[in-house]
């Protein structure tokens, strides 16, 4: 466990509250929306950098919601139920002024229901230089506040030229 | 009198036909209604035949309206009239238990 910890060089991750309890868990389940292919893979690359940073004692056990299948009620209502249990829930957008509303809907289902158990609220934005998300960033963390939550936000890498 | 049978006759086959009409209306509906069944039991009911095209379900609901789902969690997709069968529980027969006799009662 201390290995994993010192493997890990994500600040951002290790100053989670939950990180130390995060550590001794066996696996950890991720429940992700997602707008496209793209924002799909920058779940999937973050999910490996969680991995990394926890070990391999640890799962990841993912979920992904491509915001598509949001638009189906009865899928949406599934999506809610798993992120209500799910120990980090990420929503992975391109910059825009408001989140799509197939997504608010979904985080109305489920974000003002009592967790059992510590949960992180991650938001995954492009990268800065392609614009910025502050107001969708302003709405989660409040999302994150209410839901007694906490709220990680993060924009991609500026692809190395 | 002749006038009134011809009535009466002609009115009897308007109501023939309009019956005949509905029908074929109840039936083209429920032709194209889908059930596709998730792998947690969930079932969303379509109003055009699902297709399957780069690992998603599309298909139309009620409204007309496209919507998507990942091949990846559908467990089933069915016609809604197999899926319905499919759904009647089966009657359940109990059957009486086998009376042993009193020879055999030794042996318990």
């Amino acid at each position: 466990m201390q290995k994993a910890q010192l493997r890990c060089m994500d600040a951002t991750l290790t100053n989670l509250q939950v990180w130390s309890a995060w550590q001794k868990l066996n696996r950890i389940v991720v429940s992700a929306v997602h707008e496209d292919f793209a924002t799909g893979v920058r779940v999937d690359d973050f999910c490996q950098t969680l991995a990394k940073c926890l070990g391999r004692d640890c799962e990841i056990a993912k979920e992904l919601w491509p915001l598509t299948e949001l638009r189906t009620p009865k899928l949406r209502a599934v999506a809610a139920g798993e992120a209500a249990a799910a120990d980090l829930v990420i929503i992975s957008v391109h910059h825009g002024e408001s989140l799509p509303g197939e997504i608010k809907s979904w985080l109305d289902l489920w974000s003002k229901q009592k967790a059992t158990r510590p949960k992180v609220l991650l938001a995954l934005f492009d990268p800065l230089y392609l614009g910025t998300s502050s107001s969708i960033h302003a709405f989660l963390q409040g999302v994150a506040r209410k839901g007694n939550m906490e709220f990680l936000a993060r924009s991609e890498d500026k692809p190395e030229d | 009198m002749d006038r009134t049978r011809a009535d009466q006759e002609h009115s009897t086959m308007k109501k023939a036909a309009l019956a005949l009409v509905i029908g074929l209306i109840a039936l083209t509906g429920c032709a194209h209604r889908y059930v596709i069944r998730l792998d947690n039991g969930t079932e969303i009911t379509t109003a055009s035949k699902p297709v399957l095209k780069e690992g998603t379900y599309s298909f139309k609901d009620a409204k007309g309206e496209e919507q998507f789902v990942g091949a990846g969690r559908v467990r089933e997709v069915a016609p809604a009239s197999v899926a319905a069968k499919e759904n009647k529980a089966k009657p359940f027969k109990s059957e009486p238990p086998k009376k042993r006799k009193w020879y055999f009662l030794w042996l318990a």
